[in-house]
Formats: C-alpha cells, sequence, structure tokens
C-alpha cells in the first residue's frame, strides 16, 4: 500500500516493519499502534528484565552537571605523554634509592623519544562506569584521543600547529582551533566529559611525600615501581609504572585517587602500551579522522 | 540536598517513569538500534535540568518532553524523517494514561498485560508470542505462523487493538 503522502521518505527499516506503512492510518490509529508496539517491546522482551539494571548504570553514569564541568577544564584530558613525563618527574624528586632514581631518569627519557605510540586508556570515573579509549602520541606534544561519548565516537587531536576535535556526528562540523596549546577550548559547549587526567595536576603534586618502591618483578625484563602517599580525598593517592628494564620505556602506567581509607579508588585512570607501530604521516592531522565532505570550523 | 540524595531520589522518579519514557522514544523511532542511547542522553539532559524542573509539574510529562526534544535533535542529525508532532501528542496521551495506572514494578505491568493477553484469541495470542517474546520478525515470524507477511502485518495490528482496549478496559474497572 502507497503512503498517502508520496512525498515521505520511508526508511528501508520501515518497510521491513511489521506496523502499518506510515500514512496508511489515521494518526490516532498510528498512534495506537505504535503505542502498544512500543510497549510490547519494553514489557514482553527478554530485554525488559534487564531495564532496571540498565537504569541504574545510567544514573550512576550520570556525569557531573556539565555547566560545572565547563567550568573546569582542570578535569580535561591531556595528551600521554605529558602524562608520563609528569609522573616521571614526580618521581624524580623523590629521595629514594638512587637504582630506583636512575631507572625514573631512564624511563623520563624514554618518554620523551620522538617516534609513535598507541595505548589503551582506561577511565575509571567517580561515578559510572570504566570508559576505554585509543590514545595515539607522536614525540611530546602530539597527540589523538579516541572514544565514545553519549552521541557517538569523537577523537580529538593536537599537533604542532593545531587543536582540533572530530565531534560524534550528531554534534556537527569538525572544530579546529590554530593554538594548539589552548586545545581544552575546542571541547567548550560539547557536553563531552573526558574525566582523565590533567598533567599540571600532577605537577602540582611534587613533594617529599610519596614513598617510592619496587614491586617484584614479573621477569627479569620488566621492572615495577610503584609509589604512595597519604593523600588527602580526591587526590591523587597511587601511581604504579611498569617499564622494560633494560630501555625504560613505560609499558603500563596505573594512577589512582581517592580517600586514603578506602579499599577502591574514587578515580582510576590506566595507560598500557599497545604498539609502536609507525603511524601515517598525517594521523595527527583532523582530515584523517573524518570523511572529507565533513564541515570544518575554524574556531578564533 | 547533597548531590548523592538527590541522585538517589532522582533514581526512583526515573524508575517509576522509565518504562513510559522508553515508551515514548521506541514508538517515535523507526529503528530501535539508537533506543539505549536516545534513553541515556534524555536522563544526563534531565539531570542537568532537575534543577529548574518545578516540582507542582508531572515528572514523567517533563521527562518525555526532553525526549521529544532529543528525538528531534537526532531526526535534524541524521536528516531523517520525523515522526509528525500530532501522532507524538496522541502517543503522549496514552502514555499519560499508562502512567495513570500507577505500576509499582515491572511486574505490575507484566501483570496486565499478561490477562489481555491471555484474553487473545489464540491466533492473535499466537502472532504476538512469537513476535515480542521470542523476537522474531520479517519472513521468520511469517513462516513461524504459516502464513504471509502481509497476513502477519495485519494479524498484528489486529492483536495490539484488541490489546488497547483490554488495557484501557481493565484501566476503567480498577479505577
Amino acid at each position: 500500500m502507497e503512503p498517502k503522502d508520496p512525498s515521505r521518505r520511508v526508511d528501508l527499516s520501515e518497510l521491513s516493519s511489521d506496523l502499518p506503512e506510515p500514512g496508511s492510518l489515521s494518526v490516532e490509529e498510528e498512534a495506537e499502534q505504535r503505542f502498544v508496539d512500543a510497549l510490547l517491546g519494553e514489557i514482553l522482551t527478554v530485554q525488559a528484565s534487564r531495564r532496571q539494571e540498565r537504569i541504574a548504570e545510567i544514573v550512576a553514569a550520570v556525569p557531573k552537571r556539565r555547566s560545572r564541568l565547563l567550568h573546569h577544564p582542570g578535569w580535561l584530558s591531556a595528551a600521554a605523554a605529558a602524562v608520563l613525563l609528569a609522573l616521571v618527574t614526580l618521581w624524580a624528586v623523590a629521595a629514594e634509592p638512587e637504582s630506583l632514581l636512575a631507572f625514573v631518569q631512564k624511563a623520563k627519557a624514554e618518554s620523551a623519544r620522538a617516534g609513535d605510540r598507541r595505548y589503551e586508556l582506561r577511565v575509571q570515573p567517580a561515578l559510572g562506569r570504566e570508559r576505554v579509549r585509543e590514545l595515539y602520541t607522536r614525540g611530546e606534544s602530539a597527540f589523538v584521543l579516541r572514544g565514545s561519548f553519549l552521541w557517538g565516537q569523537f577523537v580529538l587531536g593536537r599537533n604542532a600547529r593545531q587543536a582540533w576535535l572530530v565531534p560524534p556526528l550528531p554534534r556537527g562540523p569538525v572544530r579546529v582551533l590554530d593554538s594548539p596549546d589552548s586545545w581544552d577550548r575546542i571541547l567548550e559547549g560539547q557536553g563531552l566529559d573526558l574525566v582523565t587526567l590533567d598533567a599540571r595536576e600532577l605537577l602540582q603534586e611534587l613533594d617529599p611525600s610519596w614513598q617510592l618502591i619496587e614491586l617484584p618483578q614479573p621477569d627479569s625484563t620488566r621492572l615495577q615501581l610503584r609509589a604512595d602517599r597519604r593523600a588527602q580525598a580526591g587526590e591523587l593517592r597511587r601511581i604504579e609504572l611498569e617499564a622494560e628494564a633494560a630501555t625504560g620505556k613505560v609499558l603500563r602506567m596505573r594512577a589512582e585517587w581517592g580517600d586514603p581509607d578506602a579499599e577502591q579508588p574514587r578515580r582510576r585512570l590506566e595507560l598500557r602500551l599497545v604498539s609502536e607501530d609507525p603511524l601515517p604521516a598525517n594521523w595527527f592531522e583532523h582530515r584523517a579522522h573524518h570523511e572529507s565532505d565533513r564541515a570544518v570550523w575554524e574556531l578564533r | 540536598l547533597s548531590q548523592s540524595r538527590e541522585k538517589e531520589l532522582f533514581e526512583l522518579l526515573i524508575r517509576e517513569h522509565a518504562t513510559s519514557l522508553r515508551v515514548v522514544l521506541r514508538a517515535a523511532l523507526h529503528d530501535s538500534s539508537c533506543l539505549d542511547e536516545l534513553f541515556q542522553e534524555t536522563l544526563v539532559r534531565a539531570w542537568d535540568a532537575l534543577p529548574r524542573f518545578d516540582r507542582e509539574r508531572d515528572f514523567g510529562k517533563w521527562l518525555r518532553g526532553i525526549a521529544r526534544n532529543v528525538l528531534r535533535e537526532h531526526w535534524r542529525a541524521r536528516a531523517a524523517t520525523p515522526v509528525g508532532e500530532e501522532l507524538l501528542e496522541v502517543i503522549e496521551s496514552h502514555c499519560e494514561d499508562f502512567q495513570r495506572q500507577r505500576h509499582d514494578t515491572l511486574g505490575d505491568e507484566l501483570g496486565r498485560l499478561n490477562l489481555c493477553l491471555e484474553r487473545l484469541p489464540e491466533h492473535f495470542r499466537e502472532a504476538v508470542e512469537h513476535r515480542y517474546r521470542a523476537g522474531l520478525k520479517g519472513q521468520g515470524l511469517a513462516e513461524r505462523l504459516g502464513i504471509q507477511f502481509e497476513n502477519v502485518k495485519k494479524r498484528l495490528q489486529r492483536a495490539r487493538k484488541l490489546l488497547l482496549e483490554c488495557m484501557q478496559r481493565e484501566a476503567r474497572l480498577e479505577s
């Protein structure tokens, strides 16, 4: 049966639907059909039994109110290389056995080495579920962070000339800023809750209250270190690092924030080195991450 | 209220109104694959807007109003054909009726629906069970029922109408 309004575009999904064709019934009848179909779909299917759990998950994951978040850019994420450098700097100032200190210096030099790296980044915010993102770095300052949020996948990047954001499709054009040092500006108004880690926050943590210890080694090729301190609520309380013993290359890093007496951290971030394969030359340009015909806004 | 207490109350309200909220979203979408995404987006916006919620108003209606804005943006972003406002209004009125029946638990909701399902003639009930409980669709459903797909659509259409009439009748009796 043809829809009454032939100008109306019909989706493929509608053609295979067992609902009446749009326009083939009166508005009231079509609404009745859609309502009961939706009600049955919600209540009668197996998914319905999982709905209560799902609600709890979503409510738990509701972020702090966005307007507050936007006033705290310090919560926004930073490049992995900068994070690693901040961490090794932190350890370098601690009065610790000479061998460990030397190793930390080695790790610091290795982290600054030019080259491409791909990390898996796991972020456990104070509220909600763990989020897994991909982080790519080139040298000390270029990075690409890929992840998904409520509306789809986003890609955030920085290179020597620009900072940019490819927002999830419903959020419109690509944002580009010719001022890479103020890259967090391009997130304004996006509602992206990138609760990860700001290197500046770590740099402020430099004090001798940290205790650096060497953990039992998994094998002779790797070294594991841990730094602990008695933190105030919400402060960084533990950092763990796993690195190649020979080169100082950081393989895994974990940072925890939280109340000193709580068993579970309030926030946690973990970086794991996945690959050092060379990335395409243009990987840190926004055009490598979206369709060529997508609109681009240059911000001032 | 502390934020944690506020969140607890918010969760209670959401649980109470989740079915009607999801029904509005599901009824308006051509493709339910983005249902969870839009449900989540509605909750996030509701949480953001909660300080501005007028407590004299109906929370469920307010929540579904937010969902309709989310839907409009969703259609605009995908250049998809929106469901008409008039149709959304009628769905909203069904939701309001449904909400008034005070379903405290999923069991309550299932109870009335099952009662009406049992009263359906056998061939209608069979079509509904296979379509929704077993999740069969399209040609698979037609083969299971042993009829043409066009006849499946007609059978389901009739079954939905009978179910709605039955649920409305039961609600009137209860009230």
